[in-house]
């Protein structure tokens, strides 16, 4: 509880302050994932490799549907966050920090590993309790991110059969037509 | 004919001498623009995003967004419990709205009048400005007939429930009904300010410089000496080209809520410590519904018909009014709470989902939220969501899913990450077992306001000037002492066209 009202009081900046404190747990490798295609634009190798990831259990596909992986979600995200001002790239980049750090995990939810390391089905579990987490700074944090996800994904005209989208109209313009 | 610069082109810093600098390009700043060019006044406008048109207007979500809002389309409350709407190019929020347009209710005026004592704007000192701006705007109502199928929803459930429904009227002109609104006016129909106020003034003499906002404000005692800014390519995280400086005689920020106080506040311009405070939302909950056929809310126009049954305080200080919103992809898919096969489950459903939203009426009972500066020196904006708040909530959950039932739907569901359908009216206490408020479902905005309040003990005064200082005026959203209750576009328009007047006569022009 005392944690809980820590991460509460200290807010994002603090939390993470508090998962670099325990450098044993936070100097533990989390998966290494290959870099895309031209580089990453904003995200360090290690927050990419959290949401390469957090995409692949956000947006899995199905037979008949492409996955995130598939269409390169991941980069669609870090080109787009390198867009942003530096404030808020800053922010995102913590939470996927925070979603990585093993320390918070071990705290609050039992994981030892980073959020990299884990099993698909650990990494949806984890997903599903920042939602409903007591801790408003990980249902901020994952509301954010899954924003940003879907957003990326289900814009990518490769998923728009799936949802019975026929697309935009061809008006003229630059909708064709 | 003025001139038009792309800031991000130039390859020398800028500086110019104007009669009148204009910050901001939307609702607010493009009627003023207008009337003041077309009086002949000198006028430089500045906007921070891109001059757009229609061959830009690629209907694509992840173009459009990044594009045409703020923060790329990524805006959120401090807290990150709220998501902002909210335009950046040429236009403003007026190239991206929605067209619902409504006149400032009375009850609202005498409000601000009694409270505030903003004792000026009655009514009938506003008639003439609406009615200009419904003429130049093609502001009429928008037939039944036309309405698609979401919005049908609204009025058959509405009318069965004897709850208060209407057709919204709306600025287009040969409106095909696309369902684009949002993304920007494929066909030149929406009558938004880079189609009609901008181009006049054009024609009038103005200067538009857009890709530049402006940093700050320079000071020399109560003057505004300079407006400085930096050019943006589109694309760019910061403004990183060219600088760009105007003196003028007289300046007005017409940046929006949100961005208009985080100016000033950049600035150390702060009359009472009250710039930013009072910001307002029209905080707004939404639910989906699934009926058996087709119902294609992509499609159509997004916003034609509201319900203003519950307007008035309801239990927990709130009214509330109810409108439909557009499901398209990218938007639905970002308001719902849910990942992995639930979502994928959900969205084979799009073209069966319709959506309705309460928008709920704050700034009568409560302060609504403030705005402060990040450390790069973008808004912040802290807007608690109080217990009265999230009590209003939770009863406009249950509204909004009675009315999606009586008009017909399957099922609905709300916006909380515990996914809950319900399937008749007997369901709607399940709705009792969720928690509502900040973080426990989605909530949004495409209606800020406030920041910079006009009254008696306002930020800026009844004739539109900021207290305090010499020359500097606002004209936007962010003066409106409350929310509205309807959406605020034609209320912005009004005022602008009046205050007009003001400002001409300010700098010796009788309009
Ligand atoms: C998706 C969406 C749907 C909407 N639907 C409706 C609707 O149906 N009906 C309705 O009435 N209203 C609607 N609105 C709201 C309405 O469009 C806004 O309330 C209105 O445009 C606000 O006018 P404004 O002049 O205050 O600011 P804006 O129109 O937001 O214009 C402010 C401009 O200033 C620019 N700016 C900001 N900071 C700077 C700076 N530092 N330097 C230079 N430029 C700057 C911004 O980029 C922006 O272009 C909608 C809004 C959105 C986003």
């Amino acid at each position: 509880m005392l944690n809980r009202r820590l991460f509460v009081k200290y807010g994002l900046l603090g939390g993470c302050a508090l998962g670099l404190g325990g450098l044993g747990l936070t100097l533990q490798k989390g998966r290494p994932t290959d870099a895309p295609e031209g580089g990453l634009k904003s995200l360090s190798p290690r927050q990419w490799a959290t949401l390469v990831a957090a995409v692949a259990v956000i947006n899995p596909g199905s037979e008949k549907l492409a996955s995130a992986v598939a269409l390169k979600t991941a980069r669609k995200m870090d080109r787009l966050i390198a867009s942003l001002d530096t404030d808020l790239q800053g922010e995102l980049g913590l939470i996927l920090s925070l979603l990585e750090n093993p320390i918070a995990g071990a705290i609050f939810d039992g994981n030892f590993r980073p959020f990299s390391s884990l099993s698909a089905k650990r990494r949806s579990e984890v997903i599903k309790a920042w939602q409903v987490s007591s801790i408003n700074l990980r249902r901020a944090a994952i509301k954010s991110l899954l924003g940003l996800v879907h957003s990326c994904y289900w814009s990518q005209p490769e998923t728009w059969a799936h949802m019975g989208y026929p697309g935009p109209p061809a008006l003229g313009g630059a909708s064709g037509g | 004919m003025g001139e038009i610069i792309k800031a991000s082109e130039l390859d020398a810093p800028l500086s110019l001498k104007t009669k009148v600098c204009i910050i901001g390009s939307g609702a607010g700043g493009a009627v003023l623009a207008m009337r003041l060019a077309e009086a002949g006044i000198d006028t430089v406008m500045l906007e921070a995003g891109p001059l757009v048109s229609s061959e830009d207007f690629t209907l694509r979500e992840d173009e459009a967004y990044p594009l045409l809002y703020q923060d790329r389309g990524a805006r959120v409350s401090g807290d990150g419990a709220i998501t902002i709407m909210q335009g950046r190019s040429v236009g403003g929020g007026t190239t991206v709205n929605w067209t619902s347009c409504y006149r400032t209710p009375e009850p609202v005026l005498r409000h601000w009048s009694e409270v505030h004592g903003v004792k000026n704007l009655t009514s009938k000192r506003l008639e003439p400005h609406f009615e200009a701006i419904e003429k130049l705007l093609s502001i009429a109502p928008w037939p039944e007939s036309l309405s698609n199928a979401n919005n049908r929803k609204l009025f058959t459930g509405a009318r069965k429930l004897g709850w208060q429904v209407e057709p919204t009227r709306r600025n287009v002109a040969g409106c095909v009904s696309s369902g684009y609104c949002g993304m920007g006016c494929p066909v030149d129909a929406k009558q938004a300010m880079h189609l009609t106020t901008i181009p006049a003034a054009l024609k009038a003499g103005m200067t538009l410089i857009a890709e530049c906002p402006v940093l700050r404000l320079e000071k020399e005692g109560a003057r505004v000496s300079a407006v400085v800014a930096r050019a943006q390519a589109v694309g760019d995280a910061e403004p990183k080209g060219q600088m760009i400086r105007v003196e003028a005689e007289l300046v007005v920020v017409s940046a929006g809520a949100l961005n208009g106080p985080a100016l000033l506040l950049r600035s150390q311009i702060n009359p009472g410590g009250k710039v930013g405070k009072r910001t307002f939302l029209h905080p707004v909950v939404a639910m989906i519904g699934r009926y058996a056929e087709p119902v294609h809310a992509f499609y159509g126009p997004p916003q034609s018909v509201a319900s203003h049954q519950f307007i008035k305080p309801q239990p927990g200080g709130y009214g509330m009014f109810i409108e439909s919103a557009p499901v398209h992809p990218m938007l639905a898919a970002s308001v719902l709470p849910a990942s992995g096969l639930e979502i994928a489950d959900l969205l084979a459903d799009l073209a069966h989902m319709g959506a309705l939203i309460a928008l709920h009426v704050d700034g009568f009972e409560d302060e609504g939220g403030s705005v402060s500066l990040r450390s790069g020196g973008l808004p912040k904006l802290d807007y608690p969501v109080s217990r009265g708040l999230a009590a209003a909530m939770k009863l406009s959950h249950k509204r909004l899913a009675e009315l999606s039932l009586a008009a017909g739907a399957e099922w609905v569901a709300s916006l909380h990450p515990e996914q809950m359908i319900l399937r008749n009216k007997a369901d709607l206490k399940r709705l009792d077992g969720l928690e509502y408020g900040a973080f426990a479902h989605t909530i949004f905005s495409a209606h800020q306001m406030g920041g910079c309040a006009m009254g008696h003990r306002g930020v800026v005064d009844e004739h539109f000037a900021l207290r305090g200082m010499d020359n500097l005026y606002v004209v936007d959203g962010s003066l409106f002492p409350t929310s509205l209750g309807v959406n605020p576009s034609q209320s912005i328009y009004g005022l602008a066209h009046l205050a007009a007047e003001e400002i001409a006569a300010a700098v010796g022009v009788k309009l």
